[in-house]
């Protein structure tokens, strides 16, 4: 893995982290976005909209979103279709 | 939480479609009065600033245009005073440019309260978020309202003209926008509980309005009932496509990352508020006695709903969150708009 890309996981694993309505300081790849950080519906819209803002990503189909569970399912996704900005 | 949010907006809506005369609206005005001072806008503050970008990002939309709308209606409003048929109704016309003066303070002594804005320049505030209000929003507000308006300067005597004026700015812009406007308001005011003066302030400007829609149902269905109807229809059904486009807000573009199903909940709440809309303009138009309108009303603004939508799609590369509801849930109309409104002639 590059560093740039180092720097992207940690970056979006801060704002996970950060973002959730769970007092949590630090993030995994398999915790699980809903189950296990606490998100739901308004504060996962909130989580996109900050993740939107501060990666460059193309848009996606709702069938796309919908597959997005875990911390890793999103770093993935941010791996593929964005980059820092 | 949403019918919540609905519940209390309805009761201060309660009147609206009372058809009273001008007086009695006037004293009503004596009686719900209020002040922007009276309310500690400081208390939002600390919640606000802790908004996530989505809420923060709706408001800001919502509260600038209202701004603007506020800005606007205060502006063209004394045309129509000047040119009110008689004594009673220019009485209440003139408490209305007092309420609508109040809830443009309002609306900027909250931002600043906030710390959004840092002065309370209104005309420098226009300027800064009329540059970046939409070709539609600028449209309505800007050129079709200031034209309605402007006829009624030139030929204040004109019946049908004054009748066309109050049709966009009673019924199009307080009944359908305005009314659409507060409900998403307090709807996103409630989701983030200590924001209590915005919502309180909201529910106000809704209680002032309510008393404006009655006088418009009230006039609009006399001068339907002196052979003027024919010139409502045509104001209202001209400016659907506007009202829809304004409602949708193509240019706004959502989020495309949320899941899982969590842009479902809000297409749904946005999808209703135009439903909401929908109907109030139909229960008013049923109300004033143009209830052969409201299936052509309904046609056109299914057709300007999905023009916004595919506007959306153009505009941002993907479907709105609202597409995936279905065609009744994505048009913002429904056939249950057509069950007739109770009529109470009480003056």
């Amino acid at each position: 893995m590059t560093g740039e890309a180092d720097q992207t996981i940690s970056e979006l694993r801060s704002l996970i982290a950060r973002m959730s309505p769970k007092d949590i300081d630090a993030v995994s790849s398999d915790e699980r976005l809903v189950e296990d950080l606490g998100y739901d519906s308004l504060t996962l819209i909130e989580l996109a909209v900050a993740i939107e803002g501060q990666f460059a990503l193309s848009a996606i189909s709702e069938e796309q979103a919908m597959r997005i569970q875990t911390v890793g399912d999103l770093e993935s996704f941010i791996a593929a279709h964005g980059s820092a900005v | 939480m949403e019918g919540d949010a609905v519940d209390e907006l309805e009761i201060e809506l309660e009147g609206a479609d009372s058809l009273v005369g001008p007086i009695e609206l006037f004293d009503r005005w004596e009686r719900q009065a209020w002040t922007t001072r009276e309310l500690p806008m400081e208390h939002d503050r600390e919640e606000w600033l802790s908004l996530g970008p989505f809420t923060l990002r709706e408001l800001r939309l919502r509260l600038h245009q209202f701004f603007l709308g506020e800005a606007a209606v205060t502006k063209t409003l004394p045309a129509l005073t000047l040119a009110a048929p008689t004594a009673a109704q220019q009485c209440f016309l003139a408490t209305q440019s007092a309420d609508e003066a109040r809830h443009t303070i309002f609306f900027v002594r909250y931002l600043r309260a906030v710390g959004e804005i840092d002065d309370d320049d209104i005309d420098a505030l226009t300027e800064r978020w009329s540059i970046k209000s939409s070709a539609s929003h600028s449209q309505f507000f800007g050129v079709q309202l200031e034209r309605a308006t402007d006829a009624v300067r030139i030929a204040p005597s004109d019946r049908a003209v004054w009748l066309a004026g109050i049709t966009i700015y009673h019924l199009l812009t307080e009944a359908v926008l305005a009314i659409a406007g507060q409900r998403a308001i307090i709807r996103t005011a409630r989701r983030s509980e200590r924001l209590s003066v915005l919502r309180e302030g909201a529910l106000n400007v809704a209680r002032d309005e309510s008393r404006h829609i009655a006088f418009g149902v009230r006039a609009l269905r006399d001068g339907v009932h002196e052979g003027h109807g024919d010139v409502i229809a045509s104001m209202v059904c001209e400016q659907i496509p506007l009202l829809t486009a304004i409602l949708v807000s193509p240019e706004q573009r959502l989020p495309v990352l949320a899941g899982p199903g969590a842009l479902r909940p809000f297409a749904e709440e946005v999808s209703a508020g135009w439903r909401s809309a929908f109907d109030a303009l139909s229960k008013r138009l049923r109300l004033i006695g143009l209830e052969d309108l409201v299936a052509d009303v309904d046609a056109l603004w299914q057709s300007g709903i999905c023009h916004a939508l595919e506007d959306y799609h153009g505009r941002h590369g993907v479907a709105h969150p609202t597409a995936g509801l279905g065609s009744t849930g994505s048009l913002g109309a429904t056939r249950t708009a057509e069950r007739p409104a109770p009529v109470v002639e009480r003056a």
